[in-house]
């Protein structure tokens, strides 16, 4: 592979796994806190 | 932590990767000089599996003292987070190894030490996933986490000095170790990394808080309610 292209990817990938996981938290909250409000109208 | 803060760590890490491509020169002297740039991203998150791992004992030794429910959920995010900045450091390190030592995966003790570190953090999961009971559940993770430490100390700071490896070391301390280039982008990295690791240890505790809620909700509305007597309904 390119060398430059490999050290283009490494940023990259360091971000994609963050953000994917802050998604992925982000999304289990608002689920979350969606969920007990809707318990705590019923 | 606040909208400000948050926006500041997104311009910061941002600037810190951009520097990294335009600032800093390729590395003289190695295989492949224009990866040998990856170091000032494969570093910091191995520095940040330390740190997590870290916090993770501190928090265990502190639920261990205080049996307080919120520690232990502290613990076991920074856990999380510790390994997911393994698998990154991982995987970062073994594109700089398939530049420069011409293959990706070399069992090298360093890249041997982090798989073990992975399989020993993986194996507290698996003892949290097999505990139903809460505080049964804290208690033995906790300890755990507590043997598991000193087992992570040895394979990050001592086995990769003691035998041969690929790796170099004492080059993040020593003034001599690294270029000063790469060492200010390196250290501008992990504190990037660090203000972000903050940042999805607070959220990951959210959840873990949001879940227990939802819990004792449940709990609350499938108790039967009592009645004066002491009968139910």
């Amino acid at each position: 592979m390119n060398p430059l292209l490999t050290y283009m990817i490494v940023p990259l990938l360091i971000w994609a796994g963050i953000f994917g996981y802050l998604f992925w938290l982000d999304m289990r909250l608002r689920a979350l806190e969606k969920r007990l409000e809707e318990e705590g109208h019923r | 932590m606040n909208r400000t803060v948050q926006i500041l760590t997104g311009i910061w890490v941002v600037g810190v990767t951009v520097a990294a491509f335009l600032w800093l020169p390729p590395a003289e002297g190695f295989r492949s000089p224009e990866a040998a740039r990856i170091v000032v991203f494969h570093v910091p998150c191995a520095m940040l599996t330390f740190v997590a791992f870290l916090v993770n004992a501190v928090y265990s030794w502190k639920y261990l003292r205080s049996r307080d429910p919120l520690t232990d959920s502290k613990a076991n995010a920074a856990a999380e987070l510790g390994m997911l900045f393994a698998i990154l450091a991982t995987v970062t390190g073994s594109l700089f190894a398939m530049e420069q030592w011409g293959s990706a995966w070399n069992w090298d003790p360093r890249e041997t030490s982090i798989v073990m570190l992975m399989l020993v953090y993986a194996a507290y999961f698996v003892l949290r996933g097999a505990v139903e009971e809460k505080s049964k559940r804290a208690r033995l993770s906790a300890a755990y986490a507590l043997l598991a430490f000193p087992a992570m100390v040895f394979l990050i700071w001592i086995l990769p000095r003691i035998v041969e490896s690929l790796h170099p070391t004492n080059t993040l301390f020593s003034r001599s170790g690294l270029d000063p280039k790469y060492r200010i982008t390196l250290w501008s990295f992990f504190a990037g990394l660090l203000a972000v690791f903050v940042w999805m240890f607070r959220l990951r505790l959210r959840v873990e808080i949001a879940e227990a809620r939802l819990r004792r909700q449940h709990r609350r509305d499938t108790m039967p309610e009592a009645t004066p007597a002491g009968e139910t309904r």
